[in-house]
């Protein structure tokens, strides 16, 4: 791993980070100062041993086992770029049923938007958040939701940045083939079609993780009727949308 | 300023925070959202390529991951509703809402790339086009929220109402039944998408079919006048071939 010189200046950054949070994590007495240090210094340096001093961490830090042998499986399955579609899905179901057992609520993304827009509302203005009544169903408060929206963000970044997959870029490879470079249409038509999306899951009653994906798997009608009207949706969408330049699709190689 | 930020301080219970189990817990929702986030990336499914993909009939990785996904949560949701483990939380079925609702989000995906989940996940893997979106998701929930909910909640969200009940439920058999055909049905279909996707891979790996569609000839010619290399490099049959083996089960 440490061949180059360019690594040598990251490591001793990543020691004198470590020691300044092991400095203090004496003086206060508390484990966090170096959680903290070595949270950063994986962002850093994203390699083998730093997610196993991590999983130390959290593990001393909790006082229980689990974060250990999370980071010793991460380990491994994490440095792979991609899973093949088949183990993916396994691993998507495991995580769903999980989430039955462990929070006793199937995983639902779009709620935790729609309490964004409910404390966004509050912020500005309580009083006028007082007379919406569609905010007394989704109360303005941080909850499960908005916990989980931060948990996808942050793994996928460790996922990303463990594997060497992340990379800063304004807009997709294929929309530029297909659509142009300008970065300004691109971001204008995320932001329309966001509103659509946001839309549209308030009037169906979820997304595709709140309610196809958790509909299907109760077998309950909502999440076959979803499927099917997403897939007429997209499929129409996607002819008059993209009709001048539909056909090419460059996959990673 | 500082009004605003002790408002925003009210929202926050920090009760939630200590256990991990419960509807309710904060940590518990952060442990989720690290596994998801994780398993998205490693799906690739917040990518664009591979959703837009989907709805260009070109790539099935998501139908491949789908199936399996619905598959073995059905199982598994079932096998611990009997052990008792678990209950099932059925969402309401309501029929013309629904449709209505999943053609507008269909449209948006086919748009934006990026379903409400995976657009986190695109965020967090560096497609900083998701900012908007997800900013979008926001405005367009608090835009239905401020100004049809009132008109619509008695109405039109009423069209169709089934109730909390699910297909075996209605039709007042087991469900292992409906799940046994729906695995059958399911295995079927992961194969046959396995199958178009590799046989697209292979025919666009071994013809190059697919490939240079949208270059206009004008475009081609600047690139291998630039390069001053033949804009293909010739392979022989046998390593096209390896590099086809590789790619498909590796």
């Amino acid at each position: 791993m440490i061949t180059k010189g360019k690594n040598y200046f990251w490591l001793t950054g990543f020691i004198i980070i470590n020691m300044v949070g092991l400095g203090y994590s004496f003086l206060l007495n508390n484990l966090w100062p170096l959680l903290a240090t070595l949270s950063a210094s994986f962002f850093i340096m994203p390699t083998w041993w730093s997610v196993i001093a991590l999983g130390f961490a959290f593990t001393a830090y909790f006082n229980s086992g689990w974060p250990l042998l999370a980071s010793l499986a991460f380990m491994f399955v994490g440095k792979p770029k991609r899973w093949w579609p088949i183990p993916a899905g396994i691993a998507f179901a495991i995580v769903e049923v999980f989430s039955f057992y462990l929070s006793e609520r199937p995983l639902g993304i779009t709620r935790g938007y729609t309490v964004m827009g409910a404390i966004i509302t509050k912020v500005i203005s309580p009083a006028h958040a007082e007379t919406v009544s569609y905010w007394s169903m989704y109360e303005p408060s941080i909850d499960w939701t908005i916990a989980l929206i931060l948990g996808v963000v942050m793994g996928s970044f460790v996922s990303a940045r463990y594997s060497g997959d992340f990379k800063l870029n304004l807009m997709p490879q294929l929309w530029r083939q297909s659509k142009g470079d300008s970065v300004i249409k691109r971001w204008f038509w995320t932001f329309v079609a966001g509103i659509m999306m946001g839309f549209a899951a308030r009037i169906a009653g979820g997304c595709v993780s709140g309610l196809l994906i958790s509909g299907t798997i109760q077998l309950a009608p909502s999440g076959f009727i979803f499927m099917f009207s997403l897939w007429v949706g997209g499929l129409v969408t996607t002819l008059l949308f993209y009709r001048t330049r539909v056909i090419v699709i460059k996959r990673e190689q | 300023m500082e009004e605003y930020l002790s408002r925003l301080a009210n929202t926050f219970d920090p009760s939630t925070i200590q256990s991990i189990s419960g509807p309710l817990s904060l940590s518990g929702g952060l442990i989720l959202g690290l596994l998801f986030g994780v398993v998205l990336q490693k799906g690739r499914f917040c990518k664009y390529d591979v959703v837009s993909g989907l709805f260009r009939l070109q790539d099935f990785t998501m139908f491949r991951a789908g199936a399996p996904i619905i598959v073995v949560s059905m199982l598994g949701i079932f096998l611990l509703k009997d052990m008792g483990l678990i209950e099932l939380h059925i969402p309401k079925a309501v029929v013309v809402p629904q449709i209505v609702g999943g053609l507008l989000f269909g449209a948006g995906i086919a748009i934006m790339g990026y379903c409400p989940g995976t657009a986190a996940g695109a965020l967090g893997e560096g497609s900083l086009d998701a900012i908007p979106s997800i900013l979008g998701l926001i405005a367009g929930a608090t835009l239905y929220a401020e100004f049809f909910h009132d008109d619509w909640s008695k109405s039109f969200l009423k069209l169709g109402e089934l109730g909390r009940s699910n297909v075996a439920d209605m039709l007042d058999i087991s469900p292992w039944y409906v799940i046994v055909l729906f695995v059958l049905m399911a295995v079927m279909f992961v194969i046959m998408m396995t199958m178009i996707d590799w046989a697209l891979i292979f025919l666009r790996r071994t013809f190059n079919m697919f490939v240079d569609v949208t270059d206009t000839i004008e475009e081609k010619r600047a690139a291998s006048y630039k390069n001053q290399l033949p804009v293909e490099t010739k392979q022989d049959l046998l390593t096209k071939f390896k590099k086809n083996l590789s790619d498909l089960f590796s």
